[in-house]
C-alpha cells in the first residue's frame, strides 16, 4: 500500500498521495528534489500541490486554501519527510528489490 | 587510460522516461492503464510478484507433462523396443499423479492403512503360530 497523508479540514476529508501519473506531471511543472537547497520554498509548493492532484484536483489552483491548511499543519519536517518519500514511490517501486531471505544481501543499518 | 574521473556519466532519466519504459512490461504481465498510472503506485510489486509465481507454475505443468509422458513411452516400451520379448504394453499408470495437496494427504493416509493392515495381518499370524505351538507343546 502506498503511503498517504489523511486529514480533516474545516469539515472536508483530504487524502493526500501520489500515482505514477501525477507524479508525472509535477515533476513536468517544475519539480526536482536537487533544488531543495537552492529553491526550497518552490519546491516545497510543488511537492505540496502535487499530493492533492490525485484526489482534490479543484484544490490544486487554489493557492490560498493550500497556503492556509499548510500553515496550519504541525510536523513540517515529518510533513516533507513524507511528501518526498510520496513523491519517489512510484518511481521506487519500479525497482527490484532482492528477496528478504538472500544470503548474499547487505545487512546495514542508521546510527 | 586517465584517472577514471573521466568517465562519461550514466544519462540520467527523468519521471516520465522511466515511467514510459516499464509500461509495456507491466502491460504485458496484466496491468491495465489505469492501473498502472493512476491506482496504487506499489501495485506493480504485487503485479512482479505474481508473474513469478506464474512462470513457476508454468515450468512445474512443463516438468508434470514430461513425467507423463516418460510414464507413457515407458509403458508402450515392450512393444516400441524390436528386440523386446514381451509384445504387450505395460499398463499406464490408472490415477493421475498425485500432486496437489489433497491427493498427496489421502495418498499417505492410504499408505499408513496399508501398512496397519499388514501389521494386523502379521500380528493374527504369530499368534495363530504361538496358538498351534501352545497346543502341540499340550498346554
Amino acid at each position: 500500500m502506498n503511503t498517504q497523508i489523511k486529514f480533516t479540514f474545516e469539515g472536508t476529508d483530504y487524502v493526500l498521495e501520489y500515482s505514477r501519473e501525477t507524479a508525472q506531471k509535477t515533476a513536468r511543472k517544475g519539480l526536482n528534489l536537487i533544488n531543495l537547497d537552492n529553491d526550497f520554498i518552490g519546491t516545497v509548493e510543488l511537492l505540496w500541490a502535487g499530493a492533492f492532484l490525485k484526489n482534490h484536483r479543484r484544490v490544486v489552483n487554489d493557492k490560498a486554501l493550500l497556503d492556509e491548511i499548510y500553515a496550519k499543519f504541525p510536523r513540517k519536517d515529518e510533513l516533507l519527510e513524507t511528501l518526498i518519500k510520496m513523491y519517489l514511490e512510484p518511481s521506487q517501486a519500479l525497482m527490484e528489490e532482492p528477496d528478504e531471505d538472500d544470503e548474499g544481501n547487505i545487512k546495514w543499518g542508521t546510527d | 587510460m586517465g584517472d577514471g574521473l573521466s568517465a562519461v556519466p550514466p544519462q540520467k532519466k527523468t519521471f516520465a522516461e522511466l515511467f514510459e519504459e516499464c509500461f509495456p512490461y507491466y502491460l504485458s504481465i496484466g496491468m491495465t492503464y489505469d492501473q498502472y498510472w493512476r491506482d496504487d503506485p506499489t501495485l506493480v510489486k504485487a503485479y512482479r510478484k505474481a508473474d513469478e509465481l506464474r512462470k513457476q507454475r508454468i515450468n512445474q505443468e512443463a516438468w508434470l507433462q514430461g513425467l507423463y509422458y516418460y510414464n507413457a513411452l515407458c509403458s508402450a516400451s515392450p512393444v516400441i523396443n524390436a528386440l523386446s520379448k514381451k509384445k504387450e504394453p505395460l499398463p499406464y499408470i490408472e490415477k493421475p499423479l498425485p500432486i496437489a495437496k489433497i491427493a498427496q494427504e489421502e495418498l499417505r493416509r492410504q499408505q499408513i492403512r496399508k501398512q496397519q493392515e499388514g501389521f494386523a495381518a502379521f500380528a493374527a499370524a504369530m499368534n495363530e503360530r504361538r496358538r498351534r505351538r501352545a497346543q502341540n507343546d499340550g498346554y
